[in-house]
């Protein structure tokens, strides 16, 4: 169905489209540090943000705390599971590989019916996080939320950057991924990092899922289509890279929202599909083998 | 992927080492009594299906009528996970496939003889085109791939609402073939059970030929596979298309069975259902199948009574976890490590 | 897009064809036939409602309705000495978990009758089953043009299908308000198509354009939607899915910056709706099926006080269609010469005026299962609804 063209809508879509690449990129930097330093996937990683967005909910609608706080807690609650998903479970089966989707993928069952147990089953309005603050500039409609979302991602990605490359933790992190052996032997303690990677990871999702929640609503189950994205940027542009899956992230989403734009909202899943397919053909093959078999 | 401990798989180990027989040929007193042991241990399956519809209330004859047609595509999934180790995430779609296929063809008023070898013949290429994108891939990227199909799937029939009745869902007419009606709770249940039984013997014959070893091999080790010239590729295509090719026959029982067929029994859920039932009930081995579908089927409806229905996928995450962590051969394994427990308790207690 | 709708037409058809067994003619009522859910003391009645997902706030406040009204009733001793034993179990609003949950209802509960239901994709979904049972099914809340016609003969509708509801709204609007054009977004299926048929119908000839996006249950993201509509330039936009699902479309729209105006559905005049949604929705023109709460109707002040003495809190809309749903299920009842399901037909089909200020004026008949066809309209003006058109049928 081809709307018709007006390029202030176009200009309002790309925005709109960045922001959500943006709050990808957010998400996905958990993904990527968690691989790189533990070589496993959490298949429940979007819920553990949708705890921090729906947990606020509760906090500051129920229980009638003031929002900060309730975010604040939120936040908390996000880096602790995560923390605890590493230091209960994937310690357990860190030397089978292959375990941790299954598992983690139980984790999401658990953590999305324990959600609609306790806050119940309806998509809730969330926090507007700005989104009721907005100008028409050049007659293009700007959203406030949508330039926290971008200030947002530049922020952490260039903070994880940064780290990674250039401090001494970010250079222990990379070698205790590299060899857990010769890391303990200097001193940098494998399992302690390793949680607190994955506790960063819970931070970041948590920020991730409430500004999701301020665009959408929020409800036990609406961070899967987006964690999925995630997981697909994450794959085309290679778990153990950097740049390249983050410019995938905003890639993903300025993609969609183009394709929402002018075929319809019925546009958005075959495009994406094709996209896969069309990025798997293309990639050598020695990017996407993420077994090294032969190290074994 | 090494879901299970392979190793100790008593399957396997039947098949390299079988009960009873030295390095020589089988004489015919042993064989007679290989012969024996089988049918004693077939025997009490068999006679639990015959008397069940004699015992049984309509509702709960439905109720196993729908353990058996979910047991015929839990033994697919098995096929392609449990055994060959390639996790798929689209394997109710394979399963809905089937059943839009009994629905449309239905309403298109097609014979029901010539609908069964089209519902085959679509499963099996469906199969082989979910295959071929995963092939080279393991892991989080073949489950995300297969996950895309699925979604596909769906939108697929959300969109297509003029023929597949969109969102809202499709009736389906019984099946009348003479005296037998696909609503009539007895004709249901004895159709559903035979083609289980018959699904069933395939996975157990096939299991112990070269094919059931050349997937074990591929989920262990590809490189190993490899090296002993094990061709990567047709295995898993062959595993993925019996995959398909038994849901999609399940699902053509379904639709028929239940009548009725709506996009929401084929999603994402539905396939992760599948999963799990093959994760809890023991994967690689039949009877882990046959558990599984029980849990599938019977568990919502422990739920309904409790009036909590949404539960359901509560209890599923719980069962994962656990599993995995503690049980990795799931109830099978559970089971036998019990019927050891009991055989060797008196034992013990001499030996104390 | 015509030849399908007429395929599913013909396949409705066909289904309930080779079911229908009886000719359609004035059902008979046998007192001696054995019919299950009726024991000495008790009737058992059987609902299937959405008590969770995005429809639950009709299912919980109709439920809630309803077995007030069988606790008033139940009280006072009953029907003739029977009890009425009613349950409502949660279909979600999903097809597939109804067509599940209705075998539960016949075949494990063993239920008399269905008395009532909330959603229409839902609703549709157990049709052949029921229809195969023999069990009717009492002024459920599904409507559709599939229903309230002899292709489903056990089905007794009280609620207006929506190519009449629309119709007469959209007529309204176009005639007070001269829009340009119309936008609807609808539940995709029977229910947007219906809608979208009775928008059409009520704009040919006047070159106004009526702009379709179906929608599915449950939408986690409705900026697509939203853009769409807005630049369709729709004057007007025309809604009918669950309130939870409504009022996140007009957030998404607000937050792209369109407001246009709005028009919906009865159950958006919902208490609850109102709270979480009316600063969106100001001004909205809404269908009216059931009497408004604060009505002058001496029937409708003696629903609200005996509610409010049941329950101690003032009803709201969709505890008024639960309530008027088991009202209309007790008289058929009473009228019953014997609680047998054939003699409970007949007892249906001879309803003819009957009054519960809630509703219209209901009549049903030998051949008639559509019992009311007026609607009304009301428009949304701070936090409470105004009449702006009493009930009134297609002319």
């Amino acid at each position: 169905m081809l709307s018709s063209f007006h390029f202030a809508t176009l200009a309002q879509v790309a925005i709109s489209g960045l922001a959500l690449g943006s709050l990808y990129a957010v998400a996905l930097l958990g993904v990527l540090i968690v691989y790189q330093v533990s070589k496993n996937i959490n298949f429940a990683y979007g819920q553990i943000g949708m705890v921090a967005a729906f947990g606020s909910y509760f906090l500051y609608s129920t229980a009638h705390l003031p929002t900060s706080l309730a975010m604040g807690f939120g936040i908390l609650a996000a880096v602790a599971l995560s923390a605890l998903t590493d230091f209960l479970i994937i310690r357990r089966i860190s030397h089978r590989p292959g375990l941790d989707f299954v598992v983690t993928l139980g984790e999401l069952l658990l953590l999305t019916s324990l959600a609609e147990l306790l806050l119940g089953t309806s998509a809730q309005s969330y926090l507007p996080l700005l989104s009721d603050l907005s100008w028409t500039v050049g007659g293009v409609f700007i959203n406030a939320n949508d330039l926290l979302a971008v200030a947002l991602g530049i922020v952490c990605v260039a903070a994880c950057a940064f780290v990674l490359t250039r401090t001494t933790l970010g250079i222990s992190l990379r070698a205790a991924a590299e060899d857990p052996a010769v890391a303990q032997s200097v001193g940098i303690s494998g399992p302690a990092l390793r949680t607190a990677t994955w506790a960063v990871a819970g931070l970041l999702v948590g920020v991730a899922g409430m500004m999701f929640a301020s665009r959408l609503s929020v409800s036990s189950f609406y961070m899967t289509p987006l964690v999925i994205n995630v997981f697909i940027a994450g794959m085309i542009g290679g778990l153990e890279r950097f740049w390249p899956p983050i410019g995938a992230a905003f890639f993903i989403a300025l993609y969609q929202a183009i394709i929402s734009y002018l075929l319809g909202e019925a546009g958005g899943v075959p495009a994406l599909f094709l996209l896969v397919i069309g990025a798997l053909s293309v990639i050598p093959k020695r990017f996407l083998d993420e077994r090294r078999e032969a190290r074994a | 992927m090494n879901a299970v401990k392979h190793a100790r798989d008593p399957e396997f180990q039947e098949m390299a080492a079988p009960e009873g027989l030295s390095g020589s040929e089988a004489s015919e007193p042993d064989r007679a009594g290989s012969i024996v042991r089988r049918a004693w241990r077939v025997l009490p399956p068999v006679l639990l299906a015959a008397t069940l519809p004699l015992i049984l209330s309509d509702y709960n004859l439905y109720l196993a009528t729908q353990v058996a047609i979910y047991a015929i595509a839990t033994l697919g999934l098995d096929i392609v996970f449990g055994r060959a180790g390639q996790l798929s995430l689209s394997h109710a779609s394979f399963f809905g496939l089937g059943a839009y296929g009994a629905a449309l063809m239905a309403a298109w008023g097609w014979v029901w003889w010539a609908q069964i070898p089209l519902v085959i013949g679509v499963a099996m290429v469906a199969g082989a085109i979910v295959a071929f994108p995963t092939l080279r891939l393991s892991g989080l990227r073949l489950a995300l791939v297969t996950l895309l199909f699925g979604e596909l799937f769906i939108w697929a029939i959300d969109h297509a609402g003029g023929a597949t009745g969109g969102s809202q869902g499709l009736a389906v007419p019984p099946l009348q073939v003479g005296w037998f009606s696909s609503v009539a709770p007895i004709d249901a249940y004895a159709l559903c059970v035979l083609v289980a039984a018959a699904a069933t013997l395939l996975a157990v014959q096939m299991s112990r030929a070269q094919f059931g070893r050349r997937m074990l091999a591929v989920r262990d080790s590809e490189l190993a596979a490899t090296s002993v010239g094990i061709h990567i590729v047709r295995t898993k295509i062959q595993a993925f298309i019996l995959a398909a090719v038994f849901a999609g026959i399940a699902g053509w029982l379904y639709a028929y069975v239940a009548g009725f067929v709506s996009p929401q029994t084929f999603d994402l859920f539905g396939s992760v259902n599948f999963l799990v039932a093959v994760i809890l009930g023991g994967a690689g081995r039949v009877a882990g199948s046959w558990l599984g579908a029980v849990y599938i089927v019977l568990m919502p409806e422990v739920f309904t009574a409790i009036g909590y229905t949404n539960l359901f996928p509560l209890l599923g995450g719980v069962v994962l976890i656990l599993v995995t962590l503690l049980l990795p051969g799931g109830l099978v394994e559970g089971l036998s490590r019990l019927r050891r427990l009991l055989s060797l308790g008196p034992r013990h207690a001499l030996h104390a | 897009m015509r030849a399908s709708s007429i395929l599913k037409h013909v396949l409705i058809l066909a289904v309930l064809g080779i079911i229908l067994a009886g000719p359609t003619r004035a059902t008979e009522c046998k007192p001696d036939e054995k019919s299950p859910g009726v024991t000495g003391t008790e009737i058992k009645l059987g609902a299937l409602m959405p008590m969770s997902g995005s429809a639950a706030t009709g299912g919980i406040f109709g439920s809630a309705g309803a077995k007030a009204y069988y606790d008033i009733v139940n009280d006072a001793g009953g029907i003739q000495g029977h009890k009425i034993n009613f349950t409502v179990l949660d279909d979600q609003y999903q097809p597939a978990v109804a067509q599940q949950q209705i075998r539960t209802l016949l075949q494990r509960d063993e239920v008399f009758a269905i008395a009532g239901g909330e959603g229409t994709p839902n609703f549709l979904a157990v049709v052949p089953f029921l229809e195969r049972s023999g069990a009717p099914a009492i002024a459920p809340y599904a409507p559709s043009s599939e229903l309230g016609n002899m292709k489903a003969p056990h089905v007794f509708m009280t609620a207006v299908n929506y190519i009449t509801e629309f119709q007469i709204m959209t007529d309204y609007i176009v005639k007070t308000y001269k829009p340009k054009s119309l936008g609807l977004v609808g539940v995709q299926g029977n229910v947007g198509d219906d809608s979208k048929a009775g928008m059409e119908a009520a704009v040919k000839g006047t070159g106004v354009t009526v702009n379709y996006i179906p929608e599915v249950p449950g939408t986690p993201d409705f900026t697509p939607i939203a853009t769409q509509l807005r630049d369709a330039n729709a004057d007007w936009v025309f809604l009918i899915l669950t309130n939870a699902d409504t009022g996140h479309l007009l957030e998404a729209m607000k937050r792209i910056g369109y407001t246009p105006k709005t028009a919906g559905w009865a159950g958006l005049d919902d208490d609850d709706y109102i709270k979480s949604f009316g600063a969106l929705s100001q001004g909205m023109i809404i269908a009216e099926e059931t009497a408004k709460i604060d009505s002058k109707d001496p029937r409708v002040q003696k629903f609200v006080s005996d509610f409010k003495a049941k329950t101690g809190h003032i009803p709201g809309k969709f505890e008024e269609l639960g309530w008027v749903e088991a009202q209309i299920a007790v008289k058929a009842l009473q009228d019953s010469k014997a609680f047998t399901r054939s003699c409970l037909m007949a007892s249906l089909e001879s309803i003819k005026d009957f009054k519960t200020g809630i509703l219209p004026p209901i009549t049903f008949g030998p051949t008639q299962r559509q019992g009311v066809n007026a609607v009304g309209l009301v428009q949304l003006q701070g936090d409470h609804t105004v009449e702006v058109v009493p009930f009134r049928s297609l002319q």
